[in-house]
């Protein structure tokens, strides 16, 4: 069904035709119900991409999750946005695109609605390379919703090459708002998971066609089990949860599951800092009889993490470690204060020291090995806190508890 | 009775209305999301700064305060707060009168798009 789409042009050919103006008016603010068919859930209610919120630029290109789904009895990609709002917001946008990645034996192809300014919403699907950018080779069909939680829910045809069995690797989600002006008319707004830029290491989970056909109870989301035979048959999916968040050091634990369940899966969960091109750390579990696996990683800075069974990828998660800093004052004999403390972990970075009120620090200084020191002379009286700034983006800044120099 | 004309300028005011809204919702990337005093606030002179919390990062900003009588009772312009790069802070001066007191802040979002706002509060003793 096609949503409602509507656009000052459109607003201005509707109040033309003498539309009551309440009612234009209730259109323009989207308030209007308009009847949808039920989204296809993510298979197993899992979905294999989800995003934060919030980093998307607009509530209509921020990407909250996607998901494949067979519970139509096709192949289907949804595309979950803070606000479903199926139009360009930059004044100068001449579209606006939705579009979902995934490899298949080596191409990365995409399924994508885009909208323009019209209200026109299209869908396609074609291949993607970083040097030739989109090349359309169809035109596919969909539908989006409207409103909170809005959706884009797009066909995914076979020429995709996603066909029966087929493996659809290292998906993600890249939203943009087109704009011929610029030297890149592409101007990408939001990448799900991950930031903002085609070409982060960051990715959903894999999905395998034809592994979650719709089950006896409609709108269960698919059975992951229904497609998957006896409990020899290949993993179809890898799950992986970790804590987004870790403060101080120590390791963090991920843990997951296989689909279908089984146990004595190997399963390689590597952990590779976020803001380094260093070797990732590999650590080897094998599943329990339930399908689930947990290990303990190490974790010094904000981390990527990911997991990989029988060849099938797990979405990748980023770890945001939050620095701990102490701050000490000591007085000498002679009235001079010595201002030092710890930063755990132990990372490289810079430490302010600042009054309370103040934007601008009295003293900086360098943190080594977990360790900083104020050497200035004198300090003028007052309540101050230390914030560790990590180089690199290695972690989150972090601010002390304050102290008063006398 | 709403004539014809009447209608037409309705209309066009409405269709004002979408394409103010899209202006609005194409520049709107960067928000306040708090303020410390709340706007419209009253709280004790004993104040000693000033924040105001955005939904996004700010590439650099000012933030400064003015009290009775339009006198700056900010110390310096302030800036981007080192310790929560989404949020501005500036210091306030000692000794500051009951009465009626404006904060004015600008910045210039991580996106580069420029806004500048104000909102208002009061000191009791």
């Amino acid at each position: 069904m096609r949503p409602l789409q509507i656009s000052a042009a459109r607003a201005r050919r509707a109040a033309v035709a003498t539309v009551p103006a309440v009612a234009a008016l209730t259109l323009s603010l989207g308030m209007c119900p308009a009847a949808f068919g039920a989204v296809p859930a993510p298979c197993g209610g899992v979905a294999q991409i989800s995003d934060p919120a919030g980093d998307g630029h607009h509530p209509n290109t921020d990407v909250l999750s996607a998901w494949f789904s067979e519970e139509a009895g096709r192949l289907q990609a949804v595309i979950k946005v803070t606000t479903g709002n199926w139009q360009p917001l930059h004044r100068f946008s001449d579209k606006a695109g939705w579009l979902i990645l995934f490899d298949v034996g080596g191409q990365t192809h995409f399924a994508r609605v885009e909208a323009l300014p019209t209200g026109e919403v299209r869908y396609d699907y074609g291949t993607w390379t970083l040097a030739g950018g989109f090349v359309t080779a169809g035109a596919t069909t969909g539908e989006v919703a409207a409103g909170p939680n809005g959706t884009a829910t797009i066909d995914v045809p076979a020429e995709t090459g996603a066909v029966a069995g087929a493996l659809l690797a290292k998906p993600f989600v890249l939203t943009y708002e087109h704009d011929l002006s610029l030297p890149d008319p592409y101007e990408l707004v939001d990448r799900a998971p991950g930031g903002v830029t085609a070409t982060e290491a960051v990715f959903g989970a894999d999905y395998v066609v034809g592994s979650c056909p719709p089950s006896p109870a409609a709108g269960s989301g698919g059975d992951p089990n229904a497609g998957a035979g006896d409990a020899t048959s290949a993993t179809t999916a890898v799950v992986l949860d970790a804590p987004k968040r870790r403060v101080g050091s120590g390791p963090v634990r991920a843990s997951g599951r296989v689909v279908p369940a089984r146990g004595g899966v190997t399963v390689q969960v590597s952990v590779k800092p976020s803001a380094s091109t260093s070797v990732p750390i590999v650590r080897s579990v094998q599943t329990l009889g339930d399908g689930s696996f947990s290990v303990l990683l190490p974790v010094a800075e904000s981390s990527t993490i990911s997991a990989v069974g029988d060849g099938i990828n797990a979405q990748t998660l980023v770890v945001t470690v939050q620095s701990t800093i102490r701050m000490t004052l000591r007085r000498l004999k002679g009235g001079k204060t010595v201002v030092g403390g710890l930063v755990r972990p132990r990372l490289p970075g810079r430490v302010l020291l600042l009054r309370t009120n103040a934007a601008t620090p009295s003293a900086t200084a360098r943190a080594r090995n977990g360790h900083f020191r104020f050497t200035a002379r004198r300090f003028a009286r007052g309540r101050y806190e230390a914030v560790f700034i990590p180089s690199g983006n290695r972690a989150e800044r972090s601010t002390s508890a304050s102290g008063v120099i006398r | 009775m709403i004539t014809l004309r009447h209608h037409i300028h309705l209309i066009a005011v409405l269709a004002s209305a979408l394409v103010l809204g899209a202006a609005t919702a194409a520049s709107a990337h960067t928000e306040v999301k708090s303020t410390s005093p709340a706007g419209g606030a009253t709280v004790k002179s004993t104040l000693t700064k000033v924040t105001v919390t955005f939904t996004g990062e700010l590439k650099r900003g000012t933030l400064r305060v003015t009290g009775p009588g339009g006198k700056v009772v900010s110390a310096g312009s302030g800036g981007r707060d080192p310790r929560n790069t989404s949020r501005l802070i500036v210091g306030l001066k000692s000794s500051l009168k009951p009465g009626s007191y404006t904060a004015s802040w600008t910045v210039v979002a991580a996106d580069g798009h420029k806004q500048k706002g104000s909102f208002h509060f009061k000191l009791r003793k």
